[in-house]
């Protein structure tokens, strides 16, 4: 009978045991996908500003059409007031660094950055 | 009773994502999708911490931060800022406005509730 207690007490810290490994497993996979939302935001944003660029580059295009059925001069596009307005609706650093030519800085989420003041 | 937490981002899975991660440590957490709705949001509600987004329409994180510290309940409520902005200009302006924290998404949840463990 006491044999059958222990075995029993071994069975239930044995669960416990794997029980507590699963959770720990569970909420690292829970932390990845909470993170891995985040870049979903991050792109989303990203994409955005793509977006409003290229709409705002058919207006201009449809602007010069425009004038041209009008048979009035074409303006030339000033490609380096483009991108300085483009380079203001950035926010995140990425954008930034491909702007500028130096390529992405890979950030993993590991490496958040926290600055208190 | 548990520290109430006002999160304040115009992504409705990002409030999801800081709301689990603060829930889950037993905060409660208010949520608004911008600086406008948080101002109205605020009114004579006991707020322990705001965690805050930057980029967002009608009224932006820094501007709304600003605004925030005019009120007399409120001036003293320690601010994070939660972004995607990583500038160090941008970090400038919001410490000037006031922000007690400055954390760039992607952000690790653990990271994010010893910021708050250490402000609230």
């Amino acid at each position: 009978m006491l044999e059958q207690f222990r075995d029993s007490s071994e069975n239930i810290l044995q669960s416990a045991h794997i029980l507590e490994q699963e959770s720990a497993a569970v909420q690292s996979s829970v932390e990845e996908v909470l993170v891995n939302l985040q870049f979903q935001d991050r792109v989303s944003q990203i994409l955005g500003h793509v977006i409003d660029d290229m709409e705002k580059m058919v207006g201009a295009i449809a602007d010069q059409e425009t004038r041209l059925r009008h048979g009035e001069p074409v303006i030339a596009i000033d490609t380096g007031e483009w991108l300085r307005s483009l380079q203001k609706t950035y926010t995140t650093l990425e954008q930034v660094d491909v702007h500028r030519g130096s390529g992405v800085q890979a950030k993993g989420s590991n490496n958040s950055e926290i600055t208190f003041f | 009773m548990s520290k109430v937490i006002l999160v304040v981002d115009d992504s409705a899975s990002v409030r999801q994502v800081v709301g689990i991660a603060l829930r889950g440590a037993a905060y409660t957490v208010v949520e608004a999708s911008d600086g406008k709705d948080a101002l109205t949001k605020l009114d004579g509600q006991k707020i322990n911490l705001v965690i805050s987004d930057v980029n967002m329409p009608n009224m932006d994180g820094i501007t709304f931060l600003k605004e925030m510290k005019t009120k007399a309940n409120y001036k003293f409520t320690p601010v994070i800022m939660l972004t995607t902005e990583g500038a160090e200009e941008k970090k400038r302006e919001g410490q000037a406005a006031g922000a007690k924290a400055w954390i760039v998404k992607p952000f690790r949840p653990e990271q994010m509730l010893q910021a708050v463990s250490m402000l609230i």
